[in-house]
């Protein structure tokens, strides 16, 4: 059952918030071990699934949380050694504003460590295996999250996105992954990897689905200095009658594509063509170089941001009788991946190459801004793959540059600081394949409505449940 | 990019990262590579202005965490105040 639905029957009394918490529970319990898709699972929602207030708007609706986002007094990991007994003080602002709406949060998800990955096994702890085929990744870093919304572990997840992280894993596993305009969902308690790009998102097994936690949990913070005054009207917009837009294809990601991948794209193009859209090919001539700058951005943001772990105010703290070795082997404790990212992100920060590096990868941001600031002078929407092929398997991306590729149709977007959704579209062999669609800045109501527009269209026939539902 | 092994032990100082051995060798190759990547990018003309992103709100005192709760969170904390190893002998 989709969350919209078992909300509805939330509602109308047919079963009670304790029953929802425990029949997911027990599927987390059965299957889980399995997966991996959990680090750690909320011990008092049963609890609270009975003091939740029945009349509040989305009371029992459990949700999963990306393990980047502060749960207060709910151990929090970031997927790092270095946070491994963290318990927030405090809770993230968008964990808040679904707690304040009656959901219920049910665990933490697994991720690549800090963010910094495209398959979860990054994660410190172990790898999360994807639903459709054990010996395959979910994608990442939110690979956790969508892993537990495709095996209905959990009706709704919330990621975080800075070049892909909800978008590819979504596609991986099948699922819905929305992310959001920058700004539009608050930032307080995401714990920063790139903070220019980091962006909190939803996932989940439908647009409605979307619609409702982007509703609760979007709006002005200000507690995040880049938190946007554009309140959410996402159910209200999907009520709305659509007329057909114009679609743009994006020419940049035609080629180089597996035949599901391909064949998918195809397909889709039929369907909005039925529906009466227009679609156009169009060029976004810096996409393909988008991944380059976007590996000198974040690196360079995530080594100011994870500066912060030294072992003194919280956290994992090394042993040993001076300050600067203690500090030193304490972040020794990062995983390789991070200590990748943050040496890069030194290195083109530090004195003599700073111009030579970020500030040339600044400029290119800006013209790959303004480039789709244009594009959508010409359509409405762009139309993509969300990757050029299904999701890989374990260990398959030994080459860290490999891994980076994955990310290649997704990073376009982040830089842009549009909003982007990944939505299931076909199946290669019997592995999902996700198409993508990004919308002009601030519309990320027009994404859900387009890609509802599909859903009904297609009548879920790119929804499958692997391991079988909840209700 | 050239990268030396004494560039890479300049940055691992800068970053206050302590690789082992093994993690040195491993990494000058993969930094090289990374560069030489990213190096790809051309160089442009400064596209459009860079938008004002965000605002500051107004510095009104509000709650903050108390203090104790600061220091539970700490590894080492004594009399009200984080604990650290001593900086010079």
């Amino acid at each position: 059952m989709l969350a919209h639905e078992l909300r509805a029957r939330l509602a109308r009394k047919e079963l009670s918030p304790k029953e929802v918490a425990e029949a997911y529970l027990k599927r987390v319990q059965a299957l889980d071990p399995g997966l991996g898709a959990f680090l750690t699972l909320n011990e008092r929602v049963l609890e609270e699934a009975e003091r939740v207030d029945p009349g509040l708007p989305l009371a029992g609706l459990p949700v999963a949380v990306k393990d980047n986002i502060v749960t207060k007094g709910l151990r929090t990991t970031a997927g790092s050694r270095l946070l491994e007994t963290f318990i927030p003080p405090y809770e993230a602002t968008a964990i808040a504003r679904l707690r304040a709406l009656g959901a219920l949060v049910l665990g933490k998800t697994n991720l690549d460590e800090f963010g910094m990955g495209s398959s979860t096994e990054h994660s410190a702890f172990f790898p999360t295996k994807n639903p459709f085929d054990p010996g395959r990744v979910p994608g990442g870093s939110s690979g956790g999250s969508a892993a537990a919304v495709a095996a209905d572990l959990v009706p709704l997840a919330l990621g975080s996105d800075t070049g892909g992280s909800v978008r590819q894993p979504a596609a991986f596993c099948g699922v819905y992954g929305l992310k959001p305009t920058y700004g539009r969902v608050s930032r307080y308690g995401l714990i920063a990897y790139a903070s220019s790009l980091d962006q909190i998102g939803p996932l989940a097994r439908s647009v409605r689905d979307l619609a409702l936690l982007m509703d609760a949990m979007a709006g002005f913070d200000p507690l995040d200095a880049t938190s946007l005054d554009l309140p959410p009207r996402f159910q209200e917009a999907l009520a709305e009658p659509l007329s057909p837009l114009r679609l743009g294809v994006v020419r940049e990601a035609l080629s180089g594509n597996s035949p599901g991948v391909e064949r998918a794209l195809g397909e889709a193009l039929e369907v909005f063509r039925t529906l009466g859209f227009g679609i156009k090919e169009v060029s976004w001539p810096t996409l393909p170089l988008a991944l380059n700058a976007y590996y000198i951005l974040a690196p360079a943001e995530a080594s100011a941001n994870l500066a912060r772990y030294d072992g003194t105010l919280y956290g994992y703290r090394a042993e040993g009788e001076e300050l600067w070795p203690v500090v030193e082997a304490t972040r020794g404790r990062f995983g390789l991946e991070v200590k990748r990212r943050i040496l890069v992100g030194t290195f083109v920060l530090s004195s003599g190459y700073y111009e030579a590096y970020y500030a040339r990868a600044q400029a290119f941001r800006r013209r790959l801004r303004a480039e789709a600031k244009a594009l959508f002078q010409e359509v409405d929407a762009l139309l993509l793959p969300t990757t050029p092929h299904p999701a890989f398997p374990l260990g398959g991306r030994p080459d860290p540059l490999a891994m980076y590729r994955e990310d290649l149709y997704t990073v376009g977007a982040s830089l842009a600081g549009l909003p982007a959704l990944s939505f299931p579209a076909g199946f290669e062999g019997h592995l999902p394949v996700g198409l993508q669609l990004v919308a002009p800045w601030g519309q990320d109501e027009r994404l859900l409505r387009v890609a509802l527009a599909f859903e009904e269209a297609t009548d879920r026939a790119f929804l499958r449940t692997p391991l079988g539902e909840a209700f | 990019m050239e990268l030396s092994p004494e560039l890479l032990r300049k940055l691992e100082t800068l970053a206050k990262i302590r690789l082992s051995p093994e993690e040195e060798a491993l990494l000058l190759q993969d930094l090289k590579r990374i560069l030489d990547f990213v190096d790809a990018l051309p160089r442009v003309e400064g596209g459009e202005a860079e938008e004002a992103w965000g605002r500051l709100r107004e510095d009104e005192p509000r709650p903050s965490l108390p203090q104790e709760e600061a220091l539970a969170l700490a590894p080492e904390a004594e009399d009200g105040f984080f604990r650290v190893p001593p900086v010079l002998e």
